[in-house]
């Protein structure tokens, strides 16, 4: 330990120095959080549907305004109608209800059909109810209640988090391995073998380091979360640093394996890029794997980092797995298993 | 927390049962060969406890591989080689917990201090030497909290240098210290090597500056193609080499191509790129002769220099070229 530390110390020193690595740690996920969280964050939420209402005359009209306005899932606007079909085409309103003196006219957004079908039975059932109390008839009819039930509910936001911390962690471990590759290069590593320092303690300390800031990047993420989109706090904390030790040794172990292939810090990041980069998007961390073709999901299904994402979705915010957690762990078992072999037998430290 | 203990217990064991009896450095027909090229092709040499040993030649002859090789940071290819009585590559923990090594073009963490280096180097010898010693004997003092990679050239050797000594270790390896080094830097060095030789340490130093050889080794080795071509004294092995005086003269202001007489007293003659040099036995003699024979060349002798043998003749005379061509 007394020597152990100090070389953590000091490698932890000589990140913290370098501007460049610590954007690349931990403000670009910050970054990627905030910016597609403000793209994809409203996606998948409940917002009321929003009515334009145009009165040009008529008889229905008392009745029509009282109707919308009393339905607690409607937001009604009253305009004139050119305003309100500019605003329909804009995608402002879902709805546009004329009332033109001979009857109801509903136009919509072709999108959203569903939801004019909606507004279209709900006022005339309205009208039905009015006719069947003017008969008589309207007590025979058994009441319809509405219930909501509690399930949860995701949104893309909610899915996306994970998928940046999967990404950043995966990151952390390949890119973090040129570190070692700058410190051969540079024949630091040779300085450090003249003295009584066994090497394998330099590459220890290497690799707590990069496990201590996997936990930093692990809180800055998750605080991001849910300072800009109330993302929900995880709730298990001893799973989820299981799994970000045993997702970032993965990616750790890989990163070694890749720079231990090559000899400079360039063909280094030529290897990492090349890996790391259809990592990044295929392995759908950043949305559900059914908004992608066939044949993208076989490429995924190849991946460890789509494990990796979907271990971190339930450990993370509960979202239901999609390959199971005991696939997810023995996929990256294989993986961490088989690039240390490849990282032993092709190591080089000089 | 076991690889620490164990060495540094062993290591003290070895320096009780060590103590003065055992050569510093033993290295007996020390081979490394790269690929068909032999680098260094059967060196012997014995280095005795403090004692400052220097290994002389130019660039490419097998220094630094020789140094790398003694300390077991490169494997050998064959020969022996104990340090202390310990083989390097048997112990390499306990010979690297007795050796400081200052190694050529030696890099560190860019981005931590002087200062912050120098400790974290400390952490890793069992018994260390103060940080504000180490800053001192190096001249770093005032570059304490400065970045490695905000340092001159200069100021990163001496900070090799420095961490050679940051271990309470015996034996130090330094590989071409002051190449490099302005002249008064090099001069503080030289103090700062005789200021450790006083402490009781054992230094072997490589170089390919003769006067720093001369001035600080009690004895050299001159190496030359991965071989030990001269070993002694330096005074010894000029007067092995040299009886005589050396009487330099410019070539420009002799023609090409023509030949001197035979002049009295001169036992040899050495033409290389910028100098005639002609050893003399009797300086008086000869200087007469040389008078008579320019004024009737109407050769100018005005700047012909005059001096004692040094190892650059030796290493001149051994191999027919100057050390620095």
């Amino acid at each position: 330990m007394k020597v152990f530390l100090p070389l953590v110390g000091a490698h932890l020193k000589n990140i913290y120095r370098d501007r460049m690595s610590l954007f690349w740690f931990l403000g670009f996920p910050i970054l990627f959080v905030f910016l597609f969280g403000i793209i994809f964050g409203g996606m998948g939420d409940s917002s009321p549907l929003v009515l334009g209402i145009v009165f040009q005359g008529g008889v229905l009209e008392q009745g029509g305004i009282a109707l919308c306005e009393e339905n607690p899932a409607f937001r009604c606007v009253q305009e004139d109608l050119a305003s309100s079909l500019e605003a329909l085409k804009q995608g402002k309103r879902d709805v546009v209800i004329v009332f033109d003196g001979e009857g109801i006219r509903l136009s919509y957004h072709p999108e959203r059909i569903d939801r004019a079908h909606l507004v279209a039975g709900y006022i005339q059932r309205f009208f039905l109810e009015e006719r069947l109390r003017a008969l008589g008839a309207w007590s025979n009819i058994p009441p319809v209640r509405l219930e909501a039930v509690e399930v949860p509910h995701f949104r893309q936001i909610d899915y996306f988090l994970p998928g940046v911390l999967a990404m950043a962690l995966m990151q952390l471990g390949l890119f973090g391995s040129l570190d070692f590759v700058s410190l051969r290069e540079r024949k630091i590593i040779r300085q450090l073998g003249a003295t009584p320092l066994p090497k394998r303690w330099l590459l220890g300390s290497e690799i707590v380091v990069r496990m201590i800031i996997a936990f930093v990047q692990t809180g800055v993420i998750i605080t991001a979360g849910w300072v800009f989109f109330r993302v929900r706090l995880p709730h298990a904390l001893v799973p989820l640093f299981a799994w970000i030790l045993f997702g970032s040794a993965t990616f750790v172990s890989l990163g070694y394996c890749l720079v231990s292939l090559v000899r400079t810090v360039e063909s280094a990041e030529g290897i990492i890029q090349m890996v790391q980069f259809p990592m990044m998007f295929l392995s759908g961390i950043f949305f559900p794997p059914e908004m992608m073709p066939e044949t993208l999901r076989l490429v995924m299904k190849l991946l460890p980092l789509s494990y990796f994402g979907d271990a971190l979705r339930k450990a993370m915010v509960d979202i239901p797995t999609q390959f199971g957690l005991s696939t997810d762990f023995l996929v990256l078992l294989g993986w961490l298993c088989g690039s240390f072999v490849l990282a032993l037998r092709f190591w080089r430290w000089e | 927390m076991m690889g620490k203990i164990l060495p540094s217990r062993r290591c003290e064991k070895a320096r009780e049962e060590g103590a003065k009896s055992v050569s510093a450095i033993v290295v007996q027909e020390l081979r490394k060969y790269y690929g068909t090229v032999k680098a260094v092709d059967g060196v012997s040499f014995t280095v005795e406890q403090g004692e400052i040993f220097g290994l002389l030649g130019p660039n490419g002859a097998g220094k630094t591989t020789t140094v790398e090789t003694s300390i077991g940071l490169l494997p050998r290819d064959g020969g022996e080689v104990r340090i202390l009585g310990h083989d390097p590559q048997e112990e390499p923990l306990v010979v690297k917990s007795q050796v400081g090594v200052q190694l050529q073009m030696a890099q560190f963490f860019p981005r931590l201090s002087v200062l912050e280096t120098i400790r974290l180097f400390g952490s890793f010898y069992p018994r260390k030497r103060k940080e504000k010693e180490v800053l001192a004997l190096v001249g770093l003092e005032e570059k304490a909290h400065a970045l490695v990679e905000k340092l001159s050239g200069g100021q990163l050797k001496r900070l090799s240098v420095g961490l050679a000594l940051v271990g309470e270790v015996d034996i130090l390896f330094l590989d071409e210290p002051t190449s490099g080094l302005d002249p008064q830097s090099r001069r503080n060095l030289w103090e700062t090597i005789l200021w450790l030789q006083r402490e009781g340490k054992t230094i072997f130093l490589t170089t390919h500056y003769l006067d720093e050889a001369e001035k600080l080794c009690h004895r050299v080795a001159i190496i030359d193609h991965g071989r030990i071509i001269a070993l002694g004294k330096p005074k010894d092995l000029i007067a092995e080499h040299f009886v005589e005086k050396a009487i330099e003269i410019p070539l420009d202001e002799v023609e090409d191509g023509r030949e001197f007489p035979p002049l009295q007293s001169v036992t040899k003659t050495e033409r290389d790129a910028e100098n005639l040099t002609l050893y003399t036995v009797d300086l008086a003699a000869t200087f007469a002769e040389l008078g008579r024979y320019a004024e009737e060349q109407k050769l100018s002798l005005r700047n012909v220099v005059v001096r004692e043998a040094t190892l650059e003749d030796v290493f001149l005379k051994l191999t027919g070229r100057r050390i620095r061509d």
